[in-house]
């Protein structure tokens, strides 16, 4: 009944920001103006978020919610071209047990005077023993499924 | 209530259910399985809380509960809505490090 399942999914989010790409792409780079927008306000401890911004370098940061099951955020940089690309790859843990792992790929374009910052995640969850990672989960499809009903039900999207 | 949703015949049922409620055969007819197939699919959707039958007459009419279907909405979006908050604060931080206007000489 509860054998180990696996699910896939990418979603992309693109935001335009006022200011040039290079300063979007400070604010991922420079660990003391990344600790400042990265880090959630109430549920993870800022304290803690550690960034070695360069190929083959890490960066984590753990916290949640209190009373909640800590959420470790664990990530490697893979490829970074300045001004334009950032691809990592992290994994998710809940308390002990792995959720997730993930590759985010962030580009950034010129837009005018602006930037036009475009992520992409592709994860896989797996299933925890104790269920956690059931809550996160989904398929792609069932998202887009799920994602149109939500908006025509009038709910933010 | 994602064990529920991880098959795809029930995740067609909960579509169609979306889009208003229906009666059990009704829900079988496009479906390539047995009536009694599609009941133990539709058990396990009503176990989870996802949708909902009653009975009139003869005629078991089943309808989405929507309060569940938008908590799973929730949850599958759960890691997209964090990346989204986040992408709000690296612009809400960029808006607040607004450098001095000052005009540079381009080459």
């Amino acid at each position: 009944m509860s054998n180990p399942a696996t699910h896939h999914t990418t979603f992309v989010i693109e935001r335009s920001y006022a200011a040039p790409p290079a300063r979007v792409f400070a604010a991922w780079a420079e660990p003391k103006a990344k600790a400042q927008w990265f880090v959630g306000p109430d549920d993870w401890d800022k304290s803690n978020h550690e960034l070695d911004f360069r190929v083959g370098g890490r960066e984590s940061v753990s916290g949640g919610p209190p009373g909640e099951a800590v959420h470790a955020y664990s990530a490697r940089y893979h490829d970074i071209v300045p001004n334009q690309r950032i691809v990592s790859s992290y994994e998710m843990h809940m308390d002990e047990t792995l959720s997730s792992v993930s590759i985010a790929t962030v580009e950034l374009q010129p837009e005018g005077a602006g930037t036009r910052l475009i992520y992409t995640e592709q994860a896989v969850y797996v299933d925890g023993r104790d269920g956690t990672a059931d809550r996160e989960r989904g398929t792609r499809d069932l998202f887009d499924k799920l994602d149109a009903h939500l908006r025509r039900a009038g709910a933010r999207g | 209530m994602f064990q529920a949703l991880a098959d795809p015949t029930r995740r067609a049922m909960v579509e169609r259910l979306s889009r208003g409620p229906s009666s059990v055969s009704e829900l079988a007819q496009p479906l390539d399985m047995t009536l009694s197939a599609v009941v133990q699919h539709l058990a396990v959707l009503e176990t989870s809380g996802l949708v909902r039958s009653e009975k009139v007459g003869r005629v078991r009419t089943c309808r989405v509960e929507r309060a569940a279907l938008q908590r799973a909405g929730n949850w599958i979006g759960a890691r997209r809505e964090s990346w989204e908050r986040r992408l709000d604060r690296l612009g809400e931080f960029l808006e607040r490090h607004e450098p001095p206007t000052k005009k540079r000489s381009r080459p």
